[in-house]
């Protein structure tokens, strides 16, 4: 009655947490569920019913890739060894490419990395989910998170989602204080450290390549055209894969991104080397 | 007296078991989820396609975005000559979405609200680039019942270029300098690949630039060329037009209406 | 028995309705149904309309299961109700938007409303100036897919008649009067009456205009000309 006592402050205060509770929403950690279909309809066969090769051309998902990423070590002192990984760029939706310039190699924080075969959304999404959670670790721990302990995540988070039409197969790749690491993780919840490795439609086609040629010790260059090569000749071979071919050189201290390579300029480069047709045709 | 209590309640509690467990086995033996009403459940197809098509071209300082006004039932059947396709959500960011008519209301509703509320909290309209993200993890929050739409962004970003972001159901994005979807994205994009990203071209040989009159004679032409191979496009252009620093302008424009 | 059960699912409708027809006209909308409510091709209950008056501005229309629109019109009443209660009269953009986002919600939960619902009525900008109202037609499908338009045949109507009233519609220009407009529906109603084998003769035309509000029309009779019969050598 005479002037302001205690108590109104103490009210000012309260309406302010419930103003703020009401009208803005503050980034909440987890607290997310999908929406999903009603009870006692499954997931996949209802994918399968409305999205799958009998649904109108547009409406299916992006997929189809060629993703590979191997381990090196420098041959000689002026090289600086590392990662390679190497991908192409097309999406398609059924028979049809509905996009022919995707980046297939994420980003997951500034040392790491990780490629995307299988459903494109999902990759997407789930690779910016890891993303986000290596960043709030390196901010909680005060530390480099680990390759192993980001895919470790990674398959956790897909595991979860097992058995309900996931398409994701996934290679983190980056240097910690282990060295180079390369974790392969699937949408089954697999994961596994590799050092040669290869996924998606074209990888048997990559392999095939890759494990010809591939050395334990090369020179910065050969690595490079290493993974240029098994690209290039992967999506020769394989339909679902095309475009241009996206390459990423992690080395012990930055992450190079190479300019966009036309796998069709590749394929002259590379018959020239040859000086013949890539594809064999008998001599007589 | 209460003895004689305790004595029913317990014949009570028997008979509720019994009968418990007599529906339990009835349950386990024919489970609800097999059901004949939840198996034609599943069949019901609660999608349905109204067809037509939309395209998004982007330039320097402008981007296109243009859709027929056709919505059919069954390709065939045309319901309406004017339905709108495309929604300017703000000053620098057009939607425009095909497929599943249901769904594209919906998504519109909740991309409007989203704004609405970020332009309450933030006192801004939002960005192109920040509604891009946006609208791709609001596809994907449907992962498991998908919008049946194929949904483009387009708009003017932050440095006043042309911008233009293409998406599948399930929000997989992708910035591009021309996208289309919808029935005739199979006979548009081919025609735009030639014509604006000039892959027929060899090397050496003199490229056009994308001026926003070429860029709006294109869209014209493959509206007009898609009218005339695709059933469901037809009716009408919607064209609508954003410049850097200048109003977004809307026209309609006559197609094919057979 | 099924008491566990949630749902309740009208995926086999039971007792439907047909087509509908609305036209807009200068100051209003007339909109045509007949009445008969079919049980499969059985015409099961004869002189039922197929329209409901939600307010002065507004009347809805249906088209499918007649059980599922019986619950509509209580949800309908339920909303205007509660419209009442901050003085309001619910306008037939409003309702569309609302019955929209019901029907689709209930297809999210793979449990349609098995309706074709035509929203007709005045949308008064300003309330009670008839200079600034305009005529309104909405429609929703039962998966939610919803627009509006200037006329409109639904149900076997769609693949009919839809054509037949747009041509009269763009013959005059959009222009038409309400003589104009009721003869084009009574002619198309005729037509449906030749093809619709679930179509009744007896008929109702409903209409909402800026000046008088909703009318509900009372019960007509059309026989049609069926002399084409003779020449038609299928049967004897």
């Amino acid at each position: 009655m005479w002037g302001e006592t205690f108590d109104d402050f103490e009210n000012d205060e309260v309406e302010m947490v419930n103003a703020k509770k009401n009208l803005m929403i503050e980034p909440a950690h987890n607290d997310f569920t999908f929406q999903g279909l009603p009870l006692g309809i499954q997931p996949v066969d209802f994918m399968k019913t409305h999205f799958g090769a009998t649904a109108g051309k547009s409406m299916q998902f992006r997929k189809g890739t060629t993703t590979l990423a191997f381990v090196y070590e420098p041959a000689t002192p002026n090289d600086k060894g590392g990662i390679i990984v190497a991908v192409d760029s097309r999406a398609s939706s059924g028979e049809y490419i509905s996009s022919k310039s995707v980046m297939k190699i994420l980003d997951i924080g500034d040392r790491m990395v990780a490629t995307m075969a299988g459903g494109a959304a999902d990759c997407q999404f789930w690779t910016r989910t890891v993303a986000k959670y290596c960043t709030l670790y390196e901010l909680r721990e005060k530390t480099n998170i680990t390759v192993s302990a980001a895919s470790k995540y990674f398959a956790n988070v897909l595991y979860g989602y097992k058995g309900q039409g996931l398409s994701v197969g996934s290679m983190v790749a980056g240097y910690d204080k282990k060295g180079p690491q390369i974790f392969k993780v699937d949408s089954e919840g697999d994961r596994c450290s590799l050092k040669v490795c290869s996924v998606g439609s074209g990888s048997l086609n990559a392999y095939g390549i890759l494990d010809n040629h591939f050395k334990p010790k090369m020179t910065d260059e050969e690595a490079r055209k290493l993974g240029l090569r098994a690209i290039m000749h992967a999506t020769y071979r394989d339909s679902g894969s095309g475009g241009v071919c996206n390459l990423c050189h992690i080395t012990p201290t930055e992450k190079i991104r190479l300019p966009p390579m036309d796998v069709s300029k590749l394929w002259y480069e590379f018959a020239g080397e040859i000086s013949r047709d890539i594809a064999y045709e008998p001599v007589e | 007296m209460a003895c004689f209590n305790g004595i029913t309640a317990s014949a009570d509690a028997t008979n509720q078991m019994h009968s418990f467990k007599q529906a339990m086995r009835e349950v386990s033996a024919k489970p609800d989820w097999l059901s004949a009403r939840h198996i034609e459940r599943q069949r019901w197809n609660p999608y349905s396609m109204e067809g037509g098509s939309t395209c998004a071209i982007s330039g320097d300082n402008f981007a296109i975005v243009a859709s027929d006004t056709r919505m059919t039932a069954n390709d065939i059947n045309i319901l309406t000559r004017d339905a709108e396709k495309i929604q300017v959500l703000n000053d620098s960011i057009i939607l425009t979405t095909s497929g599943f008519y249901g769904d594209v209301l919906q998504l519109t509703k909740v991309l409007q609200s989203r704004l609405h509320k970020y332009r309450f909290d933030y006192r801004a309209d939002m960005s192109v680039d920040l509604c891009a993200e946006l609208l791709s993890r609001n596809l994907y929050y449907r992962r498991f019942f998908p919008y049946y739409t194929g949904a483009i962004l387009a708009g003017i970003d932050e440095h006043g270029k042309g911008a233009v972001f293409s998406y599948d159901p399930i929000g997989c994005i992708e910035r591009l300098g021309y996208s289309a979807s919808g029935a005739a994205e199979p006979m548009i994009i081919p025609f735009l690949d030639c014509q604006i990203g000039h892959v027929t071209l060899d090397e050496g040989y003199e490229k056009p630039a994308l001026t926003m009159e070429r860029a709006i004679s294109l869209m014209k032409d493959s509206f007009r060329g898609a009218a005339e191979r695709e059933i469901s496009t037809g009716d009408k252009i919607h064209l609508v037009i954003a410049e850097a620093g200048k109003p977004i302008v809307q026209k309609f424009l006559p197609l094919r209406e057979d | 028995m099924d008491s566990h059960e949630e749902v309740k699912a009208t995926l086999n409708p039971t007792c439907t309705g047909t087509s509908v027809i609305a036209l807009q006209y200068k100051t209003g909308v007339v909109v045509l149904t007949d009445r008969v409510v079919s049980y499969g091709k059985m015409a099961r209950y004869k002189n039922v309309s197929r329209q409901y008056k939600v307010n002065e501005n507004v009347l809805v229309a249906f088209g499918g299961d007649h059980a599922d629109f019986h619950w509509l019109q209580n949800v309908i009443e339920r909303q205007v109700l509660l419209w009442k209660r901050f003085d309001q009269d619910i306008g037939p953009k409003a309702l569309h938007g609302y019955l929209t986002s019901l029907l689709y919600g209930r297809r999210c939960q793979m449990n349609p409303v098995w309706n074709t619902l035509i929203v007709a009525g005045i949308e008064e900008e300003e309330k009670k100036n008839k200079e600034t109202s305009t005529p309104f037609i909405g429609i929703i499908t039962q998966k939610g897919c919803a627009y509006q338009v200037k006329h409109v045949a639904t149900g076997l109507g769609a693949f009919l008649l839809n054509q037949a009233v747009e041509d009269e519609w763009r013959k005059s220009g959009g222009e038409l009067t309400r003589e104009q407009a009721e003869q084009v529906l009574r002619k198309s109603l005729e037509l449906s009456l030749y093809h619709d084998c679930v179509a009744d003769n007896e008929f109702e035309i409903g209409r909402v205009d800026s000046q008088d509000g909703v009318v509900l029309g009372k019960e007509e009779k059309v026989i049609g000309d069926w002399s084409i019969a003779e020449t038609n050598c299928q049967y004897e």
